[in-house]
């Protein structure tokens, strides 16, 4: 493995020693007639801090998001990533991340885990009442329950079938359970007094309480009541404590459980009705720092900061964890913020050259590039959730099969140029891959410091390593070249790009016959994965899968839904059923985020983790190739911009956060 | 030949010097024997510099995609000249965005591909793809228009009924949703064409053959007792066909642009492939040059050109036949 | 017959013709291999597998095609299009909001070409086989040679990028304010050029062609004056076939609006059909369709009563 010291200009003659076919060679070609050095990614990297006494108030941002509209206003029925940026303004929550992605208490004034039980589904099983379901389509059964009601787990010994009663616990008997003390884990805690929304309304415990009715009914159903169990206001609805349960001893409900807090005016709207688009008075109503003021159809979004934004009114002092300076301010310093829909990344790179914008992001690498080295504007960069992997098909066929033995996976992953993929592709914006997950989500992940994670020696390589590759075919016993196919969605060119380069690298190699596909766009292809049958297809055409994901915070994330049977034909474990993987790996994964000692104790889950990496890394079942960065790009006008880990909170992070003393202001 | 037999005599009705006579110069213009409709075409683009300049535009560019890169048939290798200086597939075979020079002609894209390589080996696409739509769109086109315009009556109202159909939409619309829905690829393309295309023709044909089927040869040969089907191919589409030729040689470009429109868009053919709409997909992010950056223009406007060239050309070929085969017309409106 | 009767019979003959296009879209997307919800969960990971079933059973997506298809057409006789399931809202708002964009670009596309058109193809077949006609038919050759969203990158990268005379970004100012007819230039003379072009040539030719005729002869043989004898006669006379050729253009300038706003990011139908196809929006696309087939069909019946009206020979055979 190639040290870290080799500078980049090395590291480029090495590259492109390995890749070039023509003989255009090493010498003067390399930096191409513009003659540009290379990028320098680190102060990109480094925060841009602010001095409290030149904050300027007031101003109006114009900002560009990656879309021609938002998709839905109903915060709690929209899947768009682009429609939460905007939300994240207007809806605080109670739990808030700082840049490293540390959470931090926010609305809530306490919030702990406090007790946990080792449960399973059938321990609620005496608290299930038998049901008919509606219908059954696919193996899935549809009940006709009241409004805001819905089955939360069924009983695993009765099939779902047309006509025939089944046991299920929906969330009238899931307080039941609760009552009688079976829950997976509690979650505590206690709302700041003094909150009030945009309306005027103070938030209480029943904000919290009844906010989950709203998830019923929405697209996002399965995601919120996967984990969800309950929740109670134990000093009445007019009260400030709460407390959340999980139905597993879950260590990640911590961070999943809470939900968007909605005003009581809102607590019937149907999912998917909040939007004010289809009526006027359906104006989404939260308790964060900016108000939407105007909105029409598609083109415009205008967001005005509140009057009575409850930092203000709780005060910093009485933010536990604040120990910054005592005259940081209390909300944000801009007064209004303008959504500006560009769908077409040149199209932004090309509103923020001409000032028609302030701050824009997921543009054209060339010309973010440009930005970053120009005088009149800034990139901001931060390691990100999202990455990009490898998944094998596993099974053990009689044609084709050679991923069925973990050496060929190993191998193909010891030749992922993983640090050229970055330099080429991305120019350096970007991380390759070393650890199996990526810095934002080591918090929770591991007891070791980030660069001692990577430097493990399971690590994945970022330089192609051949010589080992070799010799994992040898183990392997199989014939060389291996004819492997590396397959990709259609639609992302960044993505083949990337590809095109391993394909190259395994060719170079000698040691596989590799070919890219691109069978089809994102959608349908998975599609097809998810079909009978696919599995096997792959494995008989040694044809891995390559897909971008974002991950979570949370460290599970990254691996249980690339893993774990449950998610098999869901995104994104295509090649693993029950049985495909080792039993042993599963209940490993599964004990670093399920049972009590985890729950209650993050340093046993991180010891957990570190005795689960070497694990995943050698079965190389999924590899990760890369990690993103995300980038923010800003002209002079904007100060004191810096991005966050998460896409979502990219302008939300930006405008207020004093968890690290963040604050945007406008200097015009 | 006796004519004096008691009956009344004829005289004056030899006719010999009627056949000696000297032709008649008295009508203004000389005498032009009919040409066929094919020798017609033939010397206009003979003489027309404009169609010169196209078809010698065409064939190179022809050529040039064929013995672009070798081909293998089955293990054969039919074609092995390599006129492309690199392998169109091959990254970073110069830095990224390399402006053109000697060594690149229309310089590098953003993986450091030639693009010159690309260009020529991306013909391949929009040609062959231009000339097999045509080919069977117009054939398809013309039987199912002759079969309507011919037989007519209910036959007729149904088809053209259908044709309306096929009509009520808009070309790409309905092409983008076939290849969007069903993938892209070379065949799935051309499928998609053909079955925007071939209405143009059919309604053509009809249209000529509802002129021409009530001419005199026609009702002679069916007097005769000639079949449908040889009255159809042999009389009537022969003489009817002159605006399909027409209208294939202008269809060609608009498929050329079709396709290209179609890779523009993502749809088609994957990324990575030389095809001209496609190349401009993935480059079109050099059009934002961030703040001081430069505009690699060659990455645009060379496939786009290429494009540009080879419909023009068409469309010139295609011009000067639709001015032969018209110049009959005009003749006989002129003369008579 | 009179014209009412006629427009009459013509609207009645469109029918079958829109509800087989609704028929025909409509299978297609059953025929395509992922629909919506296949799109909505993909690289989703917080959907589960099971989701699927629940999430088709709730947009009736699961009961049989025919009764889909009846629901549908029930509904939009109404005037309910339908729902854009990833979004939670009615197809007829994004309509509503959209259509206007598309129409007003259009409008544009069609008279930019009958300006530019018009006039050059007048000059063109006066000037016949002499340098002017030479030049405009190599300017009408070119015209349609020319890609239409190459053209407008063109022109995006020259006057909007590079010049900065034109803006990039919607000015979000009213459909119908200075800014937004200003940045509506771009992409509309993108759109008009192929139209202008072809119409251009048509015109020639037509023109040319009446010119050559008979009575032209025998009117300028009258003493006619030749601006006369063009205008009045010659031209309304040519423009019978130019008005056909017109209506036919609509269709090309319904399909080149899909591309043109796609390349300047103009906020139209076209944009959102190419969306909707991506997400298998089956109301979107079923209603986006279904309104080309609309303008189109009206586009050719405004042709033909044009024609009638202009010709009046043909106006008798009715």
């Amino acid at each position: 493995m190639a040290s870290n010291n080799i500078s980049n200009l090395n590291r480029r003659r090495i590259l492109q020693g390995i890749a070039a076919t023509g003989a255009v060679g090493l010498a003067g070609c390399l930096n191409g007639e513009n003659g540009e050095a290379d990028v320098d990614v680190d102060d990109a990297l480094e925060r841009n801090e602010v001095d409290i006494d030149a904050i300027q108030e007031g101003g109006r941002l114009e900002f560009a998001l990656p879309r021609d509209s938002i998709d839905d206003y109903d915060w709690a029925d929209s899947s768009a990533a682009e429609d939460s940026v905007v939300f994240d303004t207007v809806y605080d929550g109670l739990t808030t991340a700082d840049s490293t992605g540390e959470t931090h208490l926010w609305m809530a004034e306490e919030y702990e885990p406090a007790e946990a039980n080792d449960v399973s589904v059938e321990d609620y099983a005496e608290y299930m009442v038998e049901m008919e379901p509606e219908s059954v389509e696919d193996g899935v059964p549809s009940f006709d329950l009241d409004e805001n009601n819905l089955v939360i787990m069924q009983h695993p010994d009765d099939e779902p079938e047309e006509g025939e009663p089944m046991r299920v616990l929906t969330r009238d008997e899931a307080a039941d359970a609760v009552e009688d003390g079976t829950f997976g884990i509690r979650l505590e805690g206690r709302l700041h007094e003094g909150i009030e929304f945009h309306n005027g309304e103070e938030v209480t415990a029943e904000n919290v309480v009844r906010s989950y009715d709203r998830f019923v009914g929405s697209v996002n159903e399965g995601q919120w009541f996967d984990s969800f169990l309950h929740a109670t206001a134990p000093d009445g609805d007019d009260g400030y404590t709460f407390e959340l349960y999980a139905q597993e001893a879950d260590a990640a409900a911590y961070l999943e459980l809470p939900p968007y807090i909605f005003p009581s005016e809102h607590f019937d709207v149907p999912a998917g009705d909040l939007d004010p688009r289809d009526d006027g008075d359906m104006v989404p109503v939260g308790t964060g720092p900016y108000e939407i003021a105007e909105f029409e159809e598609g083109s415009r979004l205008l967001l005005e900061r509140t009057d009575n934004y409850w930092v203000e009114e709780v005060g910093l002092e009485n933010i536990p964890w604040y120990d910054g300076p005592e005259d940081f301010p209390e909300r944000p310093a801009i007064e209004e913020i303008n959504i500006r829909f560009v769908d077409d990344s040149a199209g932004r790179s090309n509103a923020l050259e001409d000032g028609d914008v302030d701050i824009a992001y997921e543009l054209p690498s060339e010309a973010r590039n440009n930005f970053h080295s120009s005088e009149s504007f800034a990139v901001s960069a931060n390691p990100a959730f999202g990455f990009k992997f490898m998944q094998f098909p596993v099974e053990d066929t009689d044609e084709g099969g050679a991923f069925a033995q973990r050496e060929v996976r190993q191998a193909v992953s010891a030749l992922i140029p993983r640090q050229q993929i970055v330099d080429l592709v991305e120019q350096g914006w970007g991380d390759p891959a070393r650890a199996p997950i990526p810095e934002p989500a080591s918090g929770m992940g591991t007891a070791m410091d980030y660069e001692d994670l990577e430097s493990q020696d399971w690590a994945y390589n970022v330089e192609p390593d051949p010589e080992e590759a070799e010799a994992l075919l040898e183990e392997a016993g199989l014939e060389r070249p291996v004819e492997v196919t590396v397959e990709t969605n259609s639609d992302d060119e960044e993505r083949i790009d990337k590809m095109e380069l391993v394909v190259d690298q395994l060719n170079e190699s000698g040691l596989f016959d590799a070919e890219l596909e691109t069978p089809a766009a994102l959608g349908d292809w998975t599609a097809e994965l998810y079909e009978d049958g696919a599995r096997h297809d792959s494995a008989e055409r040694n044809a891995a899968a390559v897909i971008g994901l974002a991950g979570t915070p949370d460290p599970h994330g990254f691996h249980q839904v690339l893993h774990h049977p449950r998610m098999h034909n869901g995104c994104c474990n295509f090649f693993f059923p029950e049985g495909a993987l080792p039993e042993e790996f599963i209940e490993q994964m599964e004990s670093c985020r399920f049972g009590v000692d985890v729950a209650e104790d993050p340093d046993t889950r991180r010891q957990a983790y570190d005795e689960f990496w070497p694990e995943v890394a050698d079965l190389s079942a999924n590899v990760i190739v890369d990690y993103s960065l995300n980038t923010g790009t800003v002209s002079n006008d904007v100060v004191g911009f810096n991005v966050h880990p998460q896409t979502q909170a990219i302008l939300r992070y930006a405008l207020y956060n004093p968890a690290d003393q963040q604050i945007t202001y406008l200097d015009r | 030949m006796s004519t004096e037999r008691g009956r009344i005599r004829i005289t004056g009705f030899e006719t010999d010097h009627l056949e000696e006579r000297e032709p008649d110069t008295a009508r203004e213009e000389e005498y032009v024997e009919p040409q066929s409709m094919w020798r017609r075409i033939a010397n206009r683009l003979v003489r027309d510099r404009l169609a010169l300049i196209g078809i010698t535009v065409v064939v190179v560019m022809a050529v040039t995609a064929f013995l672009a890169r070798p081909i293998t048939v089955s293990g054969v290798t039919v074609q092995p000249f390599s006129l492309a200086p690199y392998d169109p597939t091959a990254t970073a075979v110069g830095g990224r965005h390399e402006a053109p020079s000697l060594s690149h002609y229309m310089g590098t894209d953003r993986l450091g591909r030639d693009l010159f390589s690309r260009v020529m080996v991306g013909g391949r696409y929009s040609i062959s793809i231009g000339l097999v739509v045509t080919a069977l769109a117009s054939t398809f086109g013309v039987i199912y228009g002759s079969v309507s315009g011919y037989f007519g009556g209910w036959v007729d109202s149904v088809l053209m009924r259908f044709l309306d159909l096929v009509f009520a939409f808009p070309a790409l619309v309905l092409a983008l949703i076939l290849v969007a829905l069903f993938g892209g690829g070379f065949w799935p393309l051309v499928g998609a064409f053909v079955l925007v295309g071939w209405a143009s023709y059919a309604r053509i044909i009809r249209g000529e053959i509802l002129k021409v089927k009530q001419n005199e040869y026609v009702l002679a040969a069916k007097a005769l007792g000639a079949r449908d089907q040889s009255v159809l191919f042999r009389h009537i589409i022969p003489n009817a066909i002159a605006p399909v030729i027409v209208q294939a040689t202008l269809s060609v470009g608009t498929v050329v642009i079709g396709v290209a429109a179609l890779g523009f868009l993502g749809i088609g053919f994957d990324p990575g492939t030389p095809e001209w709409g496609t190349i401009l997909d993935g480059e079109r992010d050099t059009l934002a040059t961030g703040d001081g950056g430069s505009w690699y223009w060659w990455a645009t406007v060379f496939p786009g050109l290429m494009i540009f060239l080879f419909v023009m050309s068409m469309n010139m070929i295609g011009d000067v036949i639709n001015d032969a085969l018209d110049t009959q017309v005009d003749d006989i409106g002129g003369g008579g | 017959m009179s014209l009412q009767k006629f427009i009459l019979r013509r609207i009645l003959a469109s029918v079958p013709v829109l509800i087989g296009v609704s028929i025909i879209t409509f299978g297609l997307m059953q025929l395509a291999p992922g629909d919506v919800v296949d799109h909505m969960i993909a690289a989703n990971p917080n959907v589960q597998p099971g989701e699927a079933a629940r999430l088709r059973q709730e947009y009736g997506l699961h009961e049989p095609i025919w009764a889909q298809y009846l629901d549908w057409m029930q509904g939009v006789l109404t005037g309910d299009f339908g729902e854009v399931y990833s979004s939670s809202r009615d197809a007829s708002a994004i309509v509503r909001a959209r259509l206007p964009e598309t129409l007003l670009l259009a409008a544009f596309g069609w008279v930019f070409a009958i300006l530019i058109a018009i006039p050059g193809g007048i000059y063109a077949a006066i000037n016949k086989d002499q340098l002017g006609d030479d030049v405009s038919r190599v300017f009408a050759l070119s015209g349609i040679s020319i890609p239409n969203f190459w053209l407008g990158l063109m022109l995006m990268a020259l006057f909007a990028v590079y010049l900065d005379w034109f803006p990039t970004l919607d000015p979000q100012t009213g459909l119908l304010s200075r800014e937004m007819l200003w940045w509506l230039i771009l992409p509309g003379i993108t759109i008009g050029t192929a139209a202008s072009a072809n119409l251009m040539r048509i015109m020639r030719t037509s023109m040319a062609e009446e010119i050559n005729k008979e009575y032209v002869t025998a009117a300028r043989a009258k003493g006619l004056p030749k601006r006369t004898v063009y205008l009045k006669h010659v031209l309304r006379n040519s423009l019978i076939s130019v008005t056909t050729v017109a209506a036919f253009l609509t269709a090309s300038l319904v399909s080149g609006s899909v591309v043109v706003e796609v390349v300047f990011g103009w906020p139209g139908l076209g944009r959102e059909l190419i969306q909707a196809i991506q997400l298998r929006e089956i109301n979107l696309i079923l209603i986006i369709t279904l309104l080309t087939g609309v303008v189109i069909v009206l586009a050719n019946l405004l042709a033909d009563i044009v024609y009638g009206l202009l010709d009046p020979r043909i106006r008798d055979e009715y």
